[in-house]
Formats: structure tokens, C-alpha cells, sequence
């Protein structure tokens, strides 16, 4: 069973991330949502997270601050990363990936691919 | 560049609200009468280029683009909590997918957060890109791009 | 073998462990496929439009002609058949866009959004698709396997999808 967390600041896209991973078939046990980086530090904190699903364009505290954040920290560095996110920048691509990110979704996503990505960042692949 | 081609914005437009809102758009063939209060989105980008992007739709086409961005009936309630909101995110959306068009993926590209407003259809501005789309059932979403000169 | 057909504007299911369900001359329609692999059992449509309201006494006469009444129904049969949904595989082939003299409002491209926005909507996943394009498609479903094949008819071999 699993536990995710969606970072992204429009509240429409992150209720799309929670449908596409139940249209995916992931059987995910519990969904925690943060409005920014900032807000996701404290569900960290507070939670066992098995991946973070995450937007880069966040005020306060973007999805890239976000990612080094949790980079640093011994109790988060090891929780996959995947991006989801409209920016397309290559420069951010890799410095995401040097940071150790999982997978970059584009928006739009299709639903089957952020499931699949969802699965392959976390070793299920083949499972229900 | 002043204006980017409205062939490469309608492309781009009309790809995004195909996938994100599983609306199918065309150029409005005709003038189009709007309504005295609209709901628009804008967002400032800056990059090799600062502009600003433009999406505006009656309140009708927002609650029915939240629908299906949400993928519930239209009278679900949080429909019209959240329309702005989806209207915001379409045009984030196709912020980041124009800037990647316009100007590649090699530079870097930074994307406002988008501002909701209601109110009356605005005059375009000069040297801005501008198209009105209307869906199947003809309800029209009109779109501005507007670059500043270069540095 | 029996060759189970489907025609424009129809659907068909079936259990039959020799049938293998085939559509022809997918333009701008649409084929979907659903295969439920431990019931063995299948179904396919081949509709031409996306919406019913486009004409409402047309649909309540042949359902399968559009989208939103036919794949529903395509559904339901094979829940009728002891099909369940957690275990349905499905496959979208067509929605070419076939030049029209206006090119406006392409109907291959509606069909196939509308499907998408249906599917959004009630949480089905669309393992494979073979769509868009301008070449016209054929496809079938072995009954027994599972297997879906396509052929365009810009090329000659038969591919599995």
C-alpha cells in the first residue's frame, strides 16, 4: 500500500494526478496534497512518503528547491521524485536528474504514462 | 520576432485543450459576441523574450472545461469552486508549451503564476498575437500572446 | 475460426473460444477493443461520430453509431457476459483524418478526443492505440488469445497492437 504525495499549487491538477493514479489501477492507500515546496517540507516531516509527484512553477518554494531540499536531507533523499510539470527547459531537466529525480512528465500527461512512470519509480512494474 | 504566427499559437492552443480539456476547437470563422463579464487568465513569462499569454472564456466554457479537466458531471459542486482554477492551469499549460516552440528547450524560461479575472472584454494591445477559438458547440476561448521588444 | 463481424455503426461480444471479431474500413471512425483475458471473452465497436445529440433518433436506433451511447453499451454487454471491469483490456484503433472539402472540425480527431474525455470520465485506461493519421485501418481480436492486430492501408504486414 502506498503513500503519495502531490505538489503542485493548482488544486484542478492535482485532483487530475489523484484520478489518472486511480485510473492507472495503483492501489495507493493514502494521497497527501501541498499547495508548494514549502508545504510539502512539513508533510515530510510528518509522513512515510513512497514518492512525491511534483510541479516546478510553485511560489514560495518551487519544484527544483524542492528536490534539493529533499536531496540534503538523509530522511528524503532516497523518496523518488517525479515531475510533472509544463516546463520543458533542458537546463532543468538535468539539474533535476542530477539531483537524482525519477522521471519528467510534460503537461498534458496521459494518464497511462504517469501511471507507468508511477510504477517504474517504485519497482512495480508487472504488478497490479 | 514582434508577434509569434497565429498558426503557431492556434497549433499549440488547440493541442493543449484537446488533451488537458478533451475540447476540440477551430478558428472562429466570424466576429464573436461576447458577453458583458468574462473570465480571463493571464500569465507573464520571461525568457530570451518577456510576454504575456491571454486566455479568456465565458463562464459557461470555464465550468464545462473544469468538468472535464476534473472528469465529473457539470453540476458536481466542485465545478464551480474550481473553475478559475482550471482555466489558470490550461494557460500554464500552454505558457510552457509555447515557450518551448517559440523559443526551443535550450534557454531558460521562468513562467508567472496566472491571475484570474472577471470583467469585460478587454482591447487588444498592439503587437500582440491574438485568435478567437470556438469548440463544437461554438463556444468561443480567446487567446493573446504579446512579446516585448527585445533588450 | 469463426470470423465474428462487425459492421459501421455496430458492435458485437462474444465468448465464442474460435472467434476472432473483425472491423474493416476504420477512416475516421473508430474501433474500441476489450478483451477480458481470464473470461476469455471480448467485444468491439466500430462508431462513426462522437456525439448522439448530433441526431437522437438516429442513436436510439443504432446506438453503436456514436461514441456516447455506444461504448457504454459495448461495456455493458460484456459485464452481461460475466466480463469484469478490473480486468479489461482495452485497445483504440482509427480516427483518421480523412480530407474533407472544408478540413473544419475533423471528424477522426472528434471521435477520438470525445473517447478520451468518456474514458477520463470513468476511469478506463486505454492500454494500446493505433489512431490518427490518414490511412484507413482494419482490426481484429482472437478470442482465444487476446491478441489484437492491426493492418493500415499504407502498409502491408498486419501488426500486432
Amino acid at each position: 500500500m502506498l503513500s503519495i504525495l502531490i505538489v503542485d499549487d493548482s488544486a484542478v491538477m492535482r485532483r487530475m494526478v489523484v484520478k489518472a493514479l486511480a485510473l492507472g489501477g495503483l492501489q495507493v492507500d493514502k494521497v497527501f496534497e501541498a499547495e508548494g515546496g514549502h508545504q510539502a517540507l512539513d508533510v515530510l516531516d510528518a509522513q512515510w512518503i513512497d514518492l512525491v509527484l511534483c510541479d516546478i512553477n510553485m511560489p514560495i518554494m518551487n519544484g527544483v528547491e524542492l528536490v534539493e531540499k529533499m536531496a540534503s536531507e538523509p530522511l528524503t533523499a532516497k523518496v523518488p521524485v517525479i515531475m510533472v510539470t509544463t516546463e520543458r527547459s533542458e537546463i532543468r531537466i538535468s539539474r533535476l536528474k542530477e539531483l537524482g529525480v525519477s522521471a519528467y512528465l510534460n503537461k498534458p500527461f496521459r494518464p497511462e504514462a504517469l501511471a507507468k512512470a508511477v510504477r517504474e519509480a517504485l519497482g512495480l512494474e508487472g504488478q497490479p | 520576432m514582434t508577434s509569434p504566427s497565429r498558426e503557431l499559437v492556434q497549433q499549440v492552443v488547440a493541442q493543449v485543450l484537446e488533451e488537458c480539456a478533451f475540447l476540440c476547437t477551430e478558428q472562429s470563422a466570424a466576429p464573436v459576441t461576447w458577453p458583458a463579464q468574462i473570465t480571463r487568465a493571464t500569465l507573464q513569462f520571461s525568457g530570451p523574450r518577456s510576454g504575456r499569454i491571454e486566455l479568456s472564456a465565458t463562464r459557461e466554457l470555464t465550468l464545462a472545461i473544469a468538468a472535464d479537466m476534473l472528469g465529473v458531471d457539470l453540476e458536481d459542486p466542485d465545478v464551480g469552486k474550481l473553475a478559475d482554477g482550471a482555466l489558470a492551469e490550461l494557460t500554464n499549460v500552454v505558457t510552457g508549451a509555447l515557450m518551448a516552440k517559440l523559443f526551443g528547450t535550450e534557454c531558460l524560461c521562468e513562467l508567472g503564476m496566472p491571475v484570474v479575472e472577471h470583467g469585460a472584454p478587454s482591447e487588444r494591445l498592439l503587437a500582440t498575437t491574438e485568435l478567437t477559438l470556438v469548440d463544437m458547440e461554438g463556444r468561443p476561448i480567446d487567446v493573446r500572446v504579446s512579446l516585448r521588444p527585445p533588450a | 475460426m469463426s470470423l465474428i463481424t462487425v459492421g459501421m455503426g455496430d458492435l458485437r461480444v462474444s465468448d465464442d473460444p474460435e472467434g476472432v471479431i473483425v472491423t474493416y474500413a476504420l477512416g475516421s471512425c473508430i474501433a474500441v477493443i476489450v478483451y477480458d483475458p481470464a473470461r476469455r471473452a471480448g467485444g468491439m465497436i466500430h462508431y462513426m461520430l462522437p456525439q448522439s445529440s448530433l441526431a437522437p433518433e438516429k442513436a436510439l436506433a443504432k446506438p453503436a453509431m456514436f461514441a456516447d451511447t455506444g461504448v457504454p453499451l459495448l461495456f455493458e454487454q460484456l459485464y452481461a457476459l460475466s466480463c469484469k471491469k478490473s480486468q479489461l483490456i482495452v485497445k483504440v484503433v482509427g480516427g483518421a483524418n480523412i480530407h474533407d472539402e472544408n478540413g473544419t472540425f475533423e471528424i477522426g480527431k472528434r471521435n477520438y478526443v470525445m473517447l478520451r474525455k468518456m474514458f477520463w470520465k470513468v476511469g478506463v485506461p486505454v492500454a494500446a492505440e493505433d489512431v490518427g493519421g490518414s490511412a484507413s485501418r482494419t482490426t481484429r481480436l482472437n478470442l482465444a488469445t487476446g491478441v489484437t492486430t492491426v493492418r493500415r492501408s499504407d502498409q502491408t504486414v498486419e501488426v500486432e497492437l
